[in-house]
């Protein structure tokens, strides 16, 4: 490969005395005989030089992201995760291999979810929103970390979630004769009888919230019910719970903002967490403290400041990527 | 960059009767039009740069598609990049911005560090990046990753042998 350009030259055993001694000139605290022994280390040999400029040259490029340290980590991170998801499609798709006809449904679902990440036709990464009008005249709100694939044929209007939430605002399809609006998540079917509505899947379940119109869901092993607008319910594979009313807060992610009404703190971050990369915590002492207020989405960093504002409470950061808020 | 004279042909061949088919099947996992033009080509030009894979016995549409997917993952990870880090300048005060072009240096690099620590062990991979990028001490690094400081910098040592054999080039590093 191409980047082995650079190094043919300089042995390996060179590159580690480079690399140790890196190690050392790092820590901070040298000694004089030790920086004797370096200098004569790189007298020694024009092969050492050239090493020693390779380490400071790797040195100096890695620290052009020091201005930002948060944010390059916070961005490595966020590489990284894209990177898991691609490691454990493959070894997925080896077990598949291996169990062969043994392979269960929950397998499955997890494959189906991690083959839509890497494939799916819409698809928002952690802290992002997006809009979509579909070709019939549909228009979609994605919210963060959200997957869905568009499966339109001659038969039917298909969205796949397979991931996160969407709200839904169906058109008057554009064929004749008109096409049925489906939503499939992994728990059943949502059938939009002429409708705003907006859905969100969890690991387990499905929750629906229906704006106008009626939404007809069916799960995959139960009986369909028709929701009526101001109506929102959560349904599993095989049964549909009694609807309550719309909580109108819960769409308010359209609008990049998060809308706390007596929510419990440990609740309210783990909503936060959504749009934030990395880990957001809560000390079990303060979990249960309220919330209350509206929230930028798109700028966590003000929300968690406008959160120790309001609550008795501060926010850690243990490491960019790690925050925990804890009592004040 | 040669390919061999019997390659050439080939590849010829390879593009005309697959090339349509990849940019769609590109286009319909990207759902963008652009993007999957650029991947399409990128992965032909794989296929140029490293010839010796056209000699596979397996269905060409097999291995450009494992050629093409992980050009995919490539792109959404420096995506991922560029979107976190460029969301994090946005919240600073405009006059504190960086320029474009500075941006665009910085991007490269952490793509570029991404590249080459993934494939380091996790605790010398952070050790380098509390040490490189925070400015942490190894006695902070070590409390951090609840090591000894003889072992941060033995993680330094292996992972700035790691950058070293892997050709780690960074752009601050050539201006």
């Amino acid at each position: 490969m191409a980047m082995h350009r650079h190094e043919q030259d300089i042995p390996y055993a060179t590159l580690e005395q480079a690399a140790e001694w890196f190690a050392v000139f790092r820590s901070g605290r040298v000694e004089d005989d030790e920086r004797r022994r370096w200098q004569d280390w790189l007298a020694a040999d024009a092969g050492h030089r050239q090493a020693w400029a390779r380490v400071e040259a790797i040195s100096d490029g890695v620290a052009i992201a020091r201005e930002a340290p948060q944010a390059a980590s916070a961005a490595l991170h966020a590489a990284s995760q894209v990177r898991q998801r691609r490691k454990l499609l493959k070894a997925m798709a080896l077990a598949a291999v291996t169990v062969g006809a043994g392979w269960q449904i929950a397998r499955q679902e997890s494959v189906q979810t991690l083959v839509a990440g890497l494939g799916a036709a819409y698809r928002t990464g952690t802290g992002e929103h997006r809009q979509v009008v579909l070709a019939d005249g549909t228009r979609l709100w994605l919210d963060t970390d959200t997957v869905l694939d568009e499966q339109y044929d001659d038969s039917q209007r298909l969205l796949v979630l397979h991931r996160g939430v969407i709200l839904v605002e169906t058109h008057a399809d554009t064929a004749h004769p008109a096409r049925p609006f489906i939503v499939h998540s992994r728990q059943g079917a949502m059938r939009a009888l002429g409708t705003r509505f907006a859905v969100r899947q969890y690991h387990g379940n499905t929750e629906l919230g229906v704006s106008q119109g009626r939404v007809e869901i069916s799960p995959f092993d139960a009986p369909a019910r028709v929701i009526a607008a101001g109506e929102q319910t959560s349904f599993t594979r095989h049964a549909i719970a009694a609807p309550d009313a719309l909580e109108p807060a819960r769409q308010a992610w359209t609008q990049g903002m998060l809308i706390a009404e007596d929510m419990p703190l440990a609740q309210f971050l783990a909503e936060l967490s959504r749009y934030r990369p990395g880990h957001l915590g809560c000390d079990p002492a303060i979990a249960g403290l309220r919330v209350v207020g509206a929230f930028p989405l798109r700028d966590t960093g003000q929300a968690l400041a406008m959160l120790e504002a309001a609550l008795p409470v501060r926010v850690k950061f243990t490491l960019p990527w790690w925050v925990t808020v804890v009592p004040g | 960059m040669t390919a061999s004279p019997s390659g050439q042909p080939q590849l010829h061949t390879l593009y005309a009767e697959h090339h349509d088919w990849l940019q769609a099947w590109l286009r319909n996992r990207l759902g963008c039009l652009f993007t999957a033009q650029d991947l399409a080509q990128d992965t032909f030009l794989r296929l140029v740069v490293r010839p010796r894979e056209l000699d596979a016995g397996q269905h060409p549409r097999a291995y450009l598609t494992t050629i093409a997917k992980g050009l995919v993952v490539d792109h959404w990870r420096r995506a991922e990049i560029e979107r976190v880090w460029m969301a994090a300048m946005l919240e600073r005060p405009e006059a504190m911005q960086p320029s474009a072009e500075h941006q665009a240096i910085v991007v490269e690099t952490l793509i570029e560090v991404d590249r080459i620590l993934s494939t380091l062990a996790d605790k010398p991979r952070q050790a380098f990046l509390l040490a490189q990028l925070h400015d942490l001490t190894y006695a902070e690094i070590g409390t951090q990753l609840g090591v000894s400081e003889r072992m941060v910098k033995k993680y330094m040592a292996q992972a700035m042998l790691h950058c070293l054999s892997a050709g780690a080039a960074f752009r601050a590093a050539l201006a």
